[in-house]
């Protein structure tokens, strides 16, 4: 009874037509981010955060989640067509999705990633709906040192999961951590590396640096690639599977969602791995696996799945303990703080307009996404023939305005440009800025916990290896960071791992 | 190179140290506002001596850039800063324009009037959209628009 209840309270904040207006424009966005290169979810929810400061915040994250999950749809329809993927969650859809389209069967491909995409994404919300309220009610026993080990955890596994040197990857982290502490400290009121400036009293930014870098610094390394898009010129008919299709595809879509939502939920972990491994899994169960890379329909269905699935449920730790797991939560994270919301466990009894409302119109989200899929496929695909020279010049106006917008203050573009630059800088030198952004997120939380365990401890380290949970917490973290030293595991991992969500 | 990597970060994490003294360590019992900033420099010195003493080889040398290209990159950099410190003194609409108009000029626009014309329509789609639309308050400069 209680979950019905909850259910009317989200669907009635999900369901009012302003409510129901931003979440179609998220997820119209982000198909159209995931269709166009060049610009993925994180530079687009920081180059549309200003202009959702004066939304009331459940309609600002209704609206920045859709450009989440959306773009996971968007993407899947460059990887079919035109063999590239618009993301790096639809990598493993051009093996089987390209050749699908080669035979003249694009149709069923885009047709059954948009209806897996779907119901991967509302079984998600489902378990969403579940498993959300008890990990807040679990973690209602985490204090200050579960906390920071619980962070220190997540830093690690993301660094597990992206690609290059561990220990560069660290670096960047340590980095982001650095770029955390600059401001005025909360805890003493202590100005920190300021250097007199009045824009950094409040700190550097968030917006700033990931449009930075993410958006400017993507640019300018667009800027020496030549153009190479070929869109595939057959002309997509019969969007809908045929029943055998359905046959062949079904079991994949079940298993997909259910190891999308699980790897969504762990943190670090996300969209990119559960479509590797979703992949991975049917191939190996299906009795005749040399045809998959030929155009089978499973390898398209079940990593599509997947991917939306892990996007769904990435914001089970988001919305329930405030803890990011990736990039793009950790962006949402900090857009619920601009808007005085900071997520907790107490998040689903204080706002529980936000918490069943976000989660309820995801359910409405994945249907208009799959309104604006598959019927509106041909917009989409006219719009992948929108030549660069268009896109990165209105992508660089977009960012400078944003920036410029957020405090009326020109100094704040010359801090996105630096940080554009230093994210060119670090591409070209294989240092990922992912674990930068994340780390610069969850710097000051961490520091405070830290700080806090601390105190409670009296200054005994100890504190973080007597209580069993935050014990787990660490020696997790020691033994990833440890097996790194496995040559065999460091070159799997070298395998599998791709930058996540970015 | 990954060596140089290694350097530059040592060197940043030295200058963290270093402008960082100022602020209280504090004691482990009651940690002051320096400890935190302390333990993340030594962290970098510390992953900046294992890249220094482990470089990896085949690692991080990503595609060499040429000339032309950083000349094009270089450009549009300047031109970024530029835009930043006179957007408040000449106004939202002439720096965007002309800012906007070199762009489409480097990004593949041979002919000028091309790139004027994409500048004209997309400073003023921004314009209406963020001004009249989102009311965001850009900037007018001496001016008056």
């Amino acid at each position: 009874m209680e979950l019905l209840h909850n259910l009317y309270t989200g669907f009635s904040v999900a369901l009012l037509p302003f409510n129901l207006l931003f979440c179609f424009i998220g997820v119209f966005i982000g198909t159209m981010v995931g269709v166009l290169p060049g610009i993925g979810p994180a530079a687009t929810i920081a180059v549309l955060l200003p202009i959702t400061f004066g939304l009331p915040p459940e309609t600002a994250i209704i609206m920045l989640a859709g450009i989440f999950y959306g773009t996971q749809y968007g993407g899947s329809t460059t990887s079919i067509l035109v063999n590239l993927p618009g993301e790096a969650s639809s990598v493993v859809t051009c093996l089987d999705g390209y050749q699908m389209a080669r035979r003249g069967r694009a149709g069923p491909a885009l047709g059954i990633a948009a209806f897996g995409s779907f119901i991967g994404g509302t079984l998600s919300v489902v378990g969403l709906m579940f498993v959300g309220p008890w990990v807040a009610n679990f973690s209602l026993r985490f204090g200050p040192p579960e906390y920071f080990s619980l962070m220190c955890l997540s830093i690690v596994i993301l660094m597990f999961l992206s690609k290059g040197s561990m220990t560069k990857s660290l670096i960047s982290a340590s980095l982001g951590l650095f770029v955390s502490v600059i401001g005025t400290d909360p805890m003493s009121g202590i100005q920190r590396f300021t250097h007199g400036s009045i824009t950094l009293l409040d700190g550097v930014g968030l917006v700033p640096v990931v449009m930075g870098l993410f958006g400017v610094a993507e640019v300018f390394t667009s800027l020496e690639e030549k153009e190479v898009r070929e869109v595939f010129k057959v002309e997509i008919k019969g969007l809908l599977p045929t029943l055998r299709d359905w046959k062949e595809s079904i079991g994949p879509i079940i298993r997909g969602s259910f190891l999308g939502f699980l790897l969504g939920i762990l943190p670090g972990g996300g969209t990119i791995i559960s479509t590797f491994s979703s992949y991975a899994i049917e191939k190996r169960i299906s009795r005749r696996p040399e045809l998959f890379g030929q155009g089978q329909i499973a390898g398209v269905a079940g990593p599509e799945t997947a991917n939306n699935a892990a996007s769904t449920s990435a914001m089970v730790p988001l919305l329930s303990l405030g803890l990011p797991t990736n990039i793009i939560t950790a962006l949402l994270l900090g857009a619920l703080m601009i808007h005085g919301i900071t997520p907790s466990p107490f998040l689903v009894t204080e706002h529980p307009q936000v918490f069943w409302g976000i989660i309820t119109s995801m359910y409405i989200g994945n249907v208009l996404l799959l309104i604006l899929n598959l019927p509106l496929i041909g917009l989409w695909v006219r719009l992948l023939k929108i030549p660069y020279g268009i896109i990165f010049p209105v992508i660089l106006l977009l960012c400078l305005i944003g920036v410029y917008t957020l405090n009326s203050n020109a100094h704040e573009i010359v801090i996105m440009l630096i940080f554009g630059a230093l994210g060119y800088l670090m591409r070209k030198t294989g240092f990922e800025p992912a674990p930068f952004c994340f780390a610069m997120v969850i710097g000051p939380i961490m520091e405070m916990n830290f700080r806090q365990a601390l105190i409670q401890s009296r200054g005994g380290f100890g504190i973080f290896l007597t209580r069993p949970i935050a014990a787990t917490l660490i020696s997790v973290t020691l033994i990833l960071l440890l097996i790194q030293l496995l040559p065999k595991i460091a070159k799997k991992r070298a395998i599998i791992a791709r930058d996540d969500g970015v | 190179m990954e060596r140089l990597y290694g350097l530059v970060v040592f060197g940043l994490g030295t200058a963290i140290l270093w402008d960082g003294r100022s602020l209280s360590f504090g004691s482990f019992r009651s940690p002051g506002s320096g400890m935190f900033p302390v333990l993340i420099a030594v962290l970098m010195l510390f992953l900046s001596l294992l890249l220094i003493v482990f470089p990896r080889k085949r690692e991080g040398t990503g595609q060499s850039v040429s000339r032309k290209s950083i000349g094009r990159l270089s450009a549009v950099f300047v031109a970024l800063l530029l835009y930043a410190f006179l957007l408040e003194s000449l106004g939202f609409l002439i720096v965007s324009f002309l800012l906007t108009t070199l762009l489409f000029a480097v990004f593949g626009f041979q002919r000028y009037w091309q790139s004027v014309l994409r500048a004209i329509v997309s400073t003023g789609l921004a314009y209406a959209l963020f001004e009249l639309i989102l009311k965001s308050n850009l900037p007018k400069g001496v001016f008056g628009f």
